[in-house]
């Protein structure tokens, strides 16, 4: 049987090094344009059309807007409209990360930690940009709860430290686990359809067919949960509880 | 993992800051501007309807108050109307009824009138009548001896002859 993380390697298609620095372009590179392009199009095709009644593309394509900035005013209020670019952009390359991904012989780019990485750490240094710029060092209050009693502050502000540097990690780890997780075991079940005996193979197939209908939920609900926690980290820095 | 293989990460972490800086400027320049308009357009479309809608809602309850109101004043006044119809219709009859009696009565009062001459009048024939009779009969028996048959016969002569007088 093929080994089932096979299929997350990168491969450098072409090598790339600019005074030093590697740029080489990986097929995950390449997949990363795809998605820009796709969901570019999409949006493109949608501001096109701008009929009072929407239909087709511009009909999708509005829908997750005004999602992205409904959450953004939940979660961050009246200032979450500045950050709605920013989070549309961030809720479409990862759900069109995600479903590219499922499309059979695509390279899954939400399965790389690195990629996942980036994007959390991008989300999580915007947000201490914003607090610190809005607050000042008052921003630090960040890490003593309302509430906290004096006593328990050398204890609150370590695990406060802590809670927050878990913030980007657990942004990333949560997407590409759930990523890794599912192709896994796709690319295992499928295995299992290619290698067992006639009779048996319709037991993996099925579960092969169910999985990747879960894992197509699971590619909107993974964007959905890594937009969200970006507006509720986005809406600390802008609204410090106390 | 092959995901954890170092050498991937420079490229990788460049190119994805790369395509997702690309990705939020072709959005931001080319394609949210008009859609967020559309959705603006849109929900101010939708507030406008509804306030227009509120509005005409408005003044078709004014409508129908009036209306109301108007039906209501017409009742009125056709109440009106028939209460004085009936009123001078009443009248009418009072009147008509007096009018009636009077000349009831006065026809009766002429009967009345009439009958009391004819009265006076037969009483005064009939004197005359008595009379005449009186003086017949007189000169009969003045006139002899007669015998009971002759003098009931010249009587029933002088009758027969008085009554041809007032019937003539």
């Amino acid at each position: 049987m093929e080994n089932p993380l096979h299929h997350f390697e990168l491969h450098n298609v072409v090598d790339l090094h600019l005074g030093g620095l590697d740029l080489s372009i990986s097929q995950g590179v390449i997949t990363m344009w795809v998605v820009v392009a796709a969901v570019f199009m999409l949006f493109a095709a949608a501001a096109r059309r701008r009929a009072l009644v929407p239909v087709g593309a511009q009909n999708v394509v509005e829908m997750g807007v005004e999602f992205i900035r409904n959450m953004a005013e939940d979660n961050i209020g009246k200032a979450g409209v500045k950050y709605v670019p920013f989070l549309i952009s961030l809720f479409f390359f990862v759900l069109f990360g995600n479903l590219l991904g499922l499309v059979p012989g695509v390279f899954t780019i939400t399965s790389q930690l690195f990629v996942t990485a980036v994007l959390a750490v991008v989300v999580y240094v915007i947000s201490l940009v914003v607090g610190f710029r809005k607050h000042g060092s008052h921003f630090l209050s960040i890490l003593v709860p309302g509430g906290t009693p004096g006593w328990l502050i050398p204890l609150m502000i370590p695990i406060e430290i802590l809670s927050q540097l878990a913030r980007p990690i657990s942004l990333a780890v949560r997407l590409f686990a759930n990523m890794t997780a599912g192709h896994t075991i796709l690319a295992v079940l499928f295995g299992m359809t290619v290698s067992l005996p006639l009779w048996a193979k319709w037991l993996p197939f099925g579960f092969t067919v169910i999985i990747y209908g879960l894992e197509l939920f699971i590619a909107f609900i993974q964007a959905y949960i890594f937009v969200m926690l970006s507006c509720v980290y986005l809406g600390d820095a802008e609204n410090l509880a106390h | 993992m092959p995901q954890f293989e170092s050498h991937f990460l420079t490229p990788t972490l460049i190119w994805t800051i790369i395509s997702f800086v690309l990705l939020l400027v072709l959005l931001k320049k080319y394609a949210l501007p008009g859609i967020m308009a559309v959705l603006e357009e849109r929900s101010e479309r939708i507030r406008e309807d509804l306030e227009a809608a509120e509005r005409l809602r408005k003044a078709a309850d004014a409508l129908k108050a009036e209306n109301e109101a108007g039906v209501q004043r017409a009742k009125v006044a056709a109440d009106e109307v028939i209460v004085k119809a009936q009123e001078k219709a009443a009248l009418l009859l009072t009147q008509n009824e007096a009018r009636m009696r009077e000349e009831a009565e006065r026809i009766i009062a002429d009967a009345h009138r009439a009958i009391e001459q004819e009265r006076t009048q037969a009483l005064a024939d009939l004197r005359g009548l008595a009379a005449d009779l009186a003086v017949a009969a007189a000169r009969k028996f003045v006139a002899g001896s007669l015998d009971d048959a002759t003098r009931q016969r010249l009587v029933e002569e002088s009758l027969t002859e008085l009554q041809g007088q007032y019937r003539g």
